[in-house]
């Protein structure tokens, strides 16, 4: 039986290596895919990730449990993509490098699905990447943390430091503004 | 109108039973929010298709026991584990046979196994156990990881190999193949699909354009034909004037 993250983390206070590689295991896509939503680009995605884990590394002294190991690990990502939108001045390109993309879409392709549906797939991956390109970080994150990472309400509002009434006004407004841009740009499903 | 918090609670079904229920009977009188919600749900819906790559490294972190100051991210063992993989890799592909006896180290490669071959001098090399080339060769080896190390170059993710038996380097060289081979296939299949769209789109473009011009060229003939027509009835009516 798999052990849970905190008596992971509990061996990996304890100077066990091996715990914590497999907490890194366990994390390292989902911490990815966040990064990987947040800022848009694979490369420096990749590097947050790993940065991500190291300061947990580093910091799991410190760590008393209070919050969910996950949360923890969250909570280091989206201050990291914070930095990483800071320091390059730039909004998040939200586009996955052209070979990347289908590649994972082909490979996320279920038995029955056909080659159109699966094009139609990855047209669909591609817009909805500009759409959330385009909206404000804050109800991006929101989002990304809802829709992709199965984050409560409340959960969220932690992590990001605001009142829940908050992050389902960032919701709305995000989910409003994707409905409308995919409206206008003629994808549907 | 109603409140735009509810609704979202409602669209993620995270509410308690009270709301729900307030709701789910204010929704019954409500049309515009009827509406809402079902472009709620589908903005949903449509959020699933964006994916991101696939994470093609696994991060490992790798405490050094001995020698050199810790370093837990270094790009130097990722290319030594890489080699070490290749290593295995073209062993097994060549058919490399290592025996270390009193004689010393015997290196044999071939593809075929077969006795004779494999005893055949020419395919035999012994080597001395303290050979100097290869002592060369481990020297310029540690000398480029200490330079790999030394290096200012950007974190790499780090791998281990350290007490893999050479059977697990080799499943996981397999493995490796195989997902690279199925990445190709899948990547090959979208293109192909890609084209015959692309071809399909063109085809059809082509097709409106002959439409178009054969549209005009049957307004032209028809012209030429009640020009003709023309001439023909002022030809009738000089003739008959005469």
């Amino acid at each position: 039986m798999a052990s849970s993250d905190e008596e992971l983390v509990a061996r990996s206070r304890g100077g066990d290596v091996d715990s914590f590689n497999q907490l890194v295991t366990r994390w390292e896509r989902p911490i990815y895919a966040l990064a990987y939503r947040v800022i848009g680009r694979e490369e420096d995605a990749r590097d947050v990730c790993q940065e991500t884990f190291l300061r947990a590394f580093r910091a799991l002294g410190g760590f008393k449990g209070q919050a969910k190991f996950s949360s923890w690990l969250y909570r280091i990502t989206l201050n990291l993509c914070r930095d990483w939108i800071r320091r390059e001045r730039r909004t998040p390109i939200a586009q996955a490098p052209e070979g990347v993309d289908l590649i994972e879409l082909a490979s996320e392709s279920a038995p029955s699905e056909s080659i159109e549906e699966l094009v139609a797939r990855r047209e669909m991956g591609r817009a909805i990447a500009r759409v959330m390109a385009e909206l404000p970080d804050e109800q991006r994150t929101a989002i990304i943390l809802k829709e992709y990472h199965g984050l409560t309400f409340q959960e969220i509002a932690d992590l990001l430091d605001c009142p829940l009434s908050t992050v389902k006004t960032r919701l709305y407004q995000g989910l409003t503004v994707i409905r409308r841009q995919l409206t206008e740009a003629g994808v549907n499903r | 109108m109603c409140d735009k918090e509810l609704l979202v609670a409602y669209v993620y079904d995270e509410m308690s039973a009270a709301d729900r229920m307030r709701i789910e009977t204010h929704l019954r009188e409500c049309a515009e929010c009827r509406d809402e919600i079902k472009g709620l749900r589908g903005a949903r819906v449509q959020l699933a298709a964006w994916a991101p790559p696939e994470l093609d490294v696994d991060f490992q972190i790798v405490r050094h026991t001995r020698g050199r100051p810790q370093r837990w991210w270094s790009p130097a063992w990722g290319l030594a584990a890489a080699a070490t993989i290749l290593l295995a890799a073209a062993a097994a592909i060549a058919n490399v046979q290592v025996r270390y006896d009193r004689d010393g180290v015997t290196v044999r490669t071939g593809w075929a196994r077969d006795a004779a071959v494999a005893s055949a001098p020419a395919a035999v090399q012994p080597l001395s156990a303290s050979n100097t080339p290869m002592d060369a060769q481990y020297a310029a080896i540690d000398r480029r990881l200490r330079q790999l190390e030394s290096a200012p170059a950007r974190p790499a993710p780090a791998v281990t190999t350290a007490g893999l038996s050479d059977a697990e380097i080799l499943r996981r060289v397999r493995l490796l193949f195989a997902q690279s081979e199925s990445r190709q296939r899948s990547e090959l299949a979208v293109r192909v699909a890609q084209i015959m769209t692309d071809v399909s789109r063109q085809r059809q473009a082509d097709l409106v354009q002959i439409a178009n011009n054969l549209g005009r060229l049957e307004g032209l003939a028809t012209r030429d034909r009640v020009q003709h027509q023309q001439v023909m009835d002022a030809v009738a009516r000089l003739a008959q004037q005469r």
